[in-house]
């Protein structure tokens, strides 16, 4: 069997699998929880759902952590803080764009000046991915780069493909190390099928995002503030994105611990001085669309959005980015 | 792996008074090796910690040439800054960086510099105008304007007197309207005002400038308006940040990052952006 050969094995097999590779492994998969899916640390492949709709939350927190303690300051000196990376981890069931999620917050944190937190866990953790089936209402990852049936991110690959059979994929050398050579080689009526249930999931994606190709110029704009009117500055958009990354720095007594932060409060770029350059809601706003889809890609090649919807879906006043981005060129230019 | 999160306690080893709310801190690395690899360029800044209060920015404002220890000036205005306030010569401070790009030094040789300062900008100037001291005779003409609030907000008193008084540098001091005693022999004005009426030759001439954002943004359209070239003037941003080295993401202007793409900008490449920054 050659490397990247797609493989085929039925539902119980590959839970007999599952089990046995994250044996003495965290386990970390999707869970129902007041009937909504969650990603959580979980007991054994047996709590985890095969069948579920995007995720509250993505997989982000278990690598770039909602808190980390960096190190405490003693009297005698600054102790690091090891993070928990002396235990393997297994990530269950990531949704493709979840898992894409991690390679654009790599090129971010394990780039120059690599974060520790970060790079330890990203070493320590395989990510099994399961492709979507059929795309949510709110999801429009086609628009970013991105598929239902996308790899990138992932170190497994499974698909369900009908007969409560799974084709099984792997990604990276890590995931073949972890995996093994399982199933038998699948056949072309099966790679048919695989191709005709991946376009039938990509079809299934109903939303679309049209990137303005010049954003730069709509930043004066008063479409910006038109749009962030209804804004409650609660932060869940970007505390939900995969992509969100940033992140404040602040002393609990005497320990120095690294949070996650948000563009929409107002203390976010506000100096000492009372300086802020981003003082009102709309200049907060904007700069959250502004970094994920120009500044991101400018400076890392990739949009800051993997197109999960999940800021539409949970934000308390219904904006929607799909239709903010995609309405720039119509009504955002100056 | 070292955590770039993590700083190097530092001891103070004097601090001076400068105005009624900035105290120069003189810092010594605990650790004797990381002090003698500890190398920087005027304009680069750090992060420094007090346990409890926590970490803000700082530029540093001694020079590359003062071997041995970093200076940091710090005004009164925050939680950290408080805190440094409250410590005391022997104290430790934790410290991350240098981080940031400098002033292009090697560009300005051979020409005049201009240094335009307001206030507390002078910080980053001063680190600057150290080293172009260190190697006086590689530049020609070397000029200072610098203003402050009031005759005691103005910062290194002693040192602005040497530099007025060595006699190869022509500093001119100003002070807010209304912020003149009897006695001041200096200019009444805002910096702005006060370079705009001298007459400045723009040719081989750098003008590097820092101060209150209001400041800065005016001093631009000055020199603007004198000729200078967008391309031969320099100015240092500040920016709330955390971390420094360019992932908490928000001392962005545009896409540049003030911490790893500034703080030192030429007016040409944030031109388009001064809308959002001032």
């Amino acid at each position: 069997m050659s490397f990247g050969e797609k493989t085929v094995l039925g539902k119980d097999e590959l839970f007999r699998i599952l089990k046995s590779i994250s044996e003495g492994c965290e386990i970390i998969g999707p869970v129902m929880e007041d009937g909504k899916p969650y990603f959580r640390p979980v007991e054994g492949v047996e709590d985890v759902a095969w069948d579920f709709d995007t995720t509250v939350n993505g997989i982000k927190e278990f690598f770039f952590p909602r808190r980390s303690v960096l190190y405490e300051q003693t009297n005698d000196g600054i102790r690091p803080f090891d993070p928990e990376t002396d235990k393997k981890r297994i990530v269950l069931f990531s949704r493709p764009c979840d898992a894409r999620a991690l390679t654009i917050t790599d090129r971010l944190f394990m780039g120059e000046n690599q974060d520790r937190v970060y790079g330890a866990l990203r070493a320590n953790t395989v990510v099994v991915g399961l492709s979507c089936e059929k795309a949510g209402p709110h999801c429009f990852c086609l628009s970013v780069g991105g598929s239902p049936f996308g790899t990138e991110g992932m170190d497994v690959s499974i698909t369900a493909v009908g007969d409560d059979e799974y084709v099984l994929d792997m990604v990276t050398d890590r995931g073949k190390a972890f995996f093994g050579n399982r199933g038998r080689k699948a056949d072309s009526k099966r790679l048919q099928e695989f191709e005709t249930l991946k376009k039938r999931a990509e079809e299934s994606v109903e939303r679309t995002m049209r990137i303005p190709k010049d954003l730069p110029s709509a930043f004066e704009s008063d479409y910006w503030k038109e749009v962030s009117a209804a804004c409650l500055k609660c932060g869940v958009c970007t505390y939900l994105c995969p992509t969100c990354h940033c992140f404040d720095i602040v002393d609990e007594g005497f320990y120095r611990v690294r949070c996650w932060d948000t563009c929409s409060f107002d203390t976010f770029s506000r100096m000492a001085s009372g300086e802020d350059p981003r003082k009102d809601k709309y200049m907060r706003y904007r700069q959250r669309v502004y970094h994920k889809f120009s500044y991101y890609k400018e400076n890392f090649g990739v949009y800051g959005c993997v197109g999960c919807g999940r800021c539409t879906k949970h934000c308390p006043v219904k904006t929607d980015i799909v239709e903010i981005v995609s309405s720039v060129d119509e009504k955002g230019m100056p | 792996m070292k955590d770039s999160l993590v700083p190097d306690p530092a001891r103070i080893e004097d601090i001076r008074n400068e105005t009624p709310d900035v105290v120069t801190l003189r810092l010594v690395f605990e650790d004797r090796g990381k002090m003698e690899t500890f190398s920087f360029r005027a304009g680069q800044f750090v992060e420094l910690s007090v346990p409890k209060a926590g970490e803000s920015t700082f530029c540093i404002a001694s020079a590359p040439s003062d071997r041995g220890y970093i200076e940091c000036s710090v005004k009164k205005v925050g939680r950290v800054t408080e805190a440094v306030h409250m410590l005391e010569p022997g104290g430790i401070v934790g410290i991350r960086g240098p981080y940031g790009n400098f002033f292009p030094i090697e560009a300005m040789k051979g020409g005049n510099v201009l240094f335009i300062g307001g206030g507390i900008g002078l910080v980053p100037l001063r680190s600057l105008i150290r080293e172009v001291l260190s190697a006086r005779s590689d530049f020609k003409r070397l000029s200072v304007v610098y203003g402050a609030r009031s005759e005691r907000d103005l910062v290194y008193k002693d040192e602005l007197d040497e530099w007025r008084t060595r006699g190869d540098m022509e500093v001119v001091l100003a002070l807010d309207p209304g912020g003149e005693m009897e006695d001041w022999k200096g200019e009444v004005g805002y910096v702005p005002s006060v370079l705009e009426k001298r007459t400045i030759e723009t040719k081989d001439c750098t003008a590097v400038t820092c101060g209150p954002p209001v400041m800065i943004k005016r001093v631009l359209g000055v020199l603007d308006g004198m000729g200078f070239c967008s391309s031969q003037v320099y100015t240092t941003l500040e920016m709330k940040m955390k971390c420094g080295i360019g992932k908490c993401g928000r001392c962005n202007i545009g896409p540049l990052y003030v911490c790893k793409d500034g703080p030192v900008f030429t007016y040409e490449r944030i031109k388009e952006f001064t809308e959002e920054i001032f």
